[in-house]
């Protein structure tokens, strides 16, 4: 890339996940900081190590935070800060597509939908503004097609996740001129232990059919398809691009 | 970043000799492209294929074509195929853009009296050029894959705000506006993409759309002043601003993006 991200300290929430893991390891690819903030605490000190071992355990840091809870991500962005002193680039990856099935799924359903998938963001968005403000930063959030058209996903996840569009082109114009902030919309990714490996698991011709019928380049996209959009979205490569929302998709939503 | 790389890549750009065409070209270079140029200047193509080809130390093969002939575009794809073996890429830029620092939007660009020759020349550079470059080169690209990217605007994405355009003292009836015939290619090309984007998709041929915001290029301040107050990043953008997104959309960084339209205008349409 022309464009560097050498040195830019990058916090990415939901690190420890197939998406989130990708993505950190494609900002430690262009020589980043990053700040890895997840729930579970095995798989995030196992992810840290990976990478440490590949990156060197110097530009990690992991830590381990609840961000259901506001004060947890409060308090994680606040290590961060003083463990670096910068802030450049925030991804805001936390989210949940499992939900009830019903076409109105029960409040508690949507309560919990809300706060997995939208309202973490928005707190993370809130604890991270001042730091991103100093910086002229980069905040990304990952939403989902569900957000855009009716998939087959959940009824208040996509709710959530067309919620978590609107919040990033309201905070594009309202944290503008100096924080550059987008979306990325995926489509169907398939990682080892994620929905897509859990179906395929169960049922085989489902996932083909699916793909056949639904998505124009007839595969599953990866974890590094949405990492390269992230990295392109937070880099100068993008630095005229704030209140986007790209699909990484396959060409799903303009098709069929 | 390998991903990144358009290493061994043959990328035709129309429109190439002009602002963001050369642009395109050096974003090509850049990133280790073959880019091959393409319009209808042929003194702008030979000064700006060889200051690139200098700058970048390669040779940058142009064609003086008119892009809304169907047989030109055959003939020039077929010499590119000899020449190179492969196609790998298109970015359909070529489109008639009157310029607002200067006196060619006037009056007779208001829809009551639009002339039917400017329209038929617009809706002909702007969406057949791009469609018979998409026939020619895009079944080339179909041979082993590749990227086309066709240059859409914000104003595909949003009507033109005619008072950007006012002349003080002028008469409402008689201020120059905007043309209708840029909104509708601009719209039309995103129609284009996402057209080709299923159409192509399995011979691995993605599409996208990219729509840039205005660029620096001379305005007069009190333009500037008045658009700048509608972007919320309070700028237009530079001149190279754009490199970064025609690298992503052609390299495999992108492989599973196709059919989507990337709005990189600083904010100008969330609004």
């Amino acid at each position: 890339m022309s464009k560097s991200l050498i040195g830019k300290v990058v916090l990415v929430g939901g690190a420890s996940g197939g998406i989130g893991s990708a993505i950190s390891r494609q900002f430690l690819m262009q020589g980043c900081k990053v700040v890895l903030v997840g729930r579970n605490k095995a798989k995030l000190f196992f992810l840290a190590e990976t990478l440490g071992s590949d990156f060197g355990t110097e530009n990690l840091l992991p830590i381990v935070a609840d961000c259901n809870v506001e004060t947890e991500i409060v308090s994680a962005v606040n290590r961060a800060n003083s463990h670096w002193s910068q802030l450049d680039v925030v991804v805001a990856n936390i989210g949940d597509g499992r939900s009830e099935s019903a076409a109105i799924p029960s409040h508690d359903s949507f309560t919990n939908a809300l706060q997995v998938n939208l309202r973490i963001a928005e707190n993370l968005a809130r604890a991270t503004q001042s730091g991103l403000e100093r910086s002229k930063g980069s905040l990304l959030f990952i939403s989902s097609i569900a957000g855009l058209q009716v998939t087959g996903a959940p009824t208040d996840y996509s709710v959530a996740k067309a919620a978590l569009i609107m919040l990033s082109k309201q905070l594009s114009h309202k944290f503008a001129p100096n924080i550059r902030v987008n979306c990325i919309a995926p489509g169907n990714i398939y990682f080892q232990g994620g929905r897509w490996d859990e179906i395929l698991i169960s049922d085989p011709t489902i996932t083909e059919t699916m793909l056949k019928t639904k998505v124009p380049l007839n595969r599953f996209g990866s974890p590094e398809d949405v990492a390269n959009a992230a990295v392109f979205l937070s880099s100068d490569l993008a630095s005229f691009i704030t209140g986007s929302c790209l699909t990484v998709d396959g060409g799903q939503t303009s098709a069929f | 970043m390998h991903q990144f790389s358009l290493t061994g890549k043959v990328i035709v750009v129309t429109g190439a000799a002009g602002l963001l065409g050369v642009n395109h070209i050096e974003a090509i270079a850049s990133a280790g492209g073959q880019p091959i140029m393409l319009d209808i200047d042929k003194n702008r193509l030979e000064k700006t294929a060889y200051e690139i080809g200098e700058k970048f130390n390669i040779r940058i093969p142009y064609f003086e074509l008119d892009i809304t002939h169907a047989i030109q575009v055959e003939k020039c794809c077929n010499e590119i195929v000899r020449t190179f073996g492969h196609i790998d890429g298109l970015i359909n830029n070529a489109a008639n853009n009157p310029k607002v620092e200067t006196d060619e939007i006037d009056s007779q660009s208001r829809v009551e009296r639009f002339n039917m020759n400017q329209w038929d020349a617009d809706i002909s550079v702007g969406l057949t050029g791009a469609f018979l470059c998409t026939k020619y080169f895009g079944e080339a690209i179909t041979k082993q894959g590749g990227s086309i990217i066709n240059i859409s605007s914000d104003l595909g994405i949003i009507g033109p705000d005619q008072r950007l355009y006012e002349i003080p003292g002028i008469a409402p009836e008689n201020q120059p506006v905007k043309p209708v015939s840029y909104s509708v290619v601009k719209a039309g090309l995103i129609g284009l993409t996402r057209y080709t984007a299923t159409y192509w998709a399995d011979k691995k041929v993605r599409c996208n759309a990219l729509c840039p915001g205005g660029v620096e290029n001379n305005q007069t301040n009190s333009f500037v002043a008045k658009l700048t107050s509608l972007i919320p990043m309070g700028r237009m953008a530079y001149q190279d601003e754009y490199q970064g997104s025609i690298i992503f959309l052609l390299s495999d960084a992108s492989n599973y993006i196709t059919g989507t339209t990337l709005i990189a205008d600083g904010g100008r349409t969330v609004w």
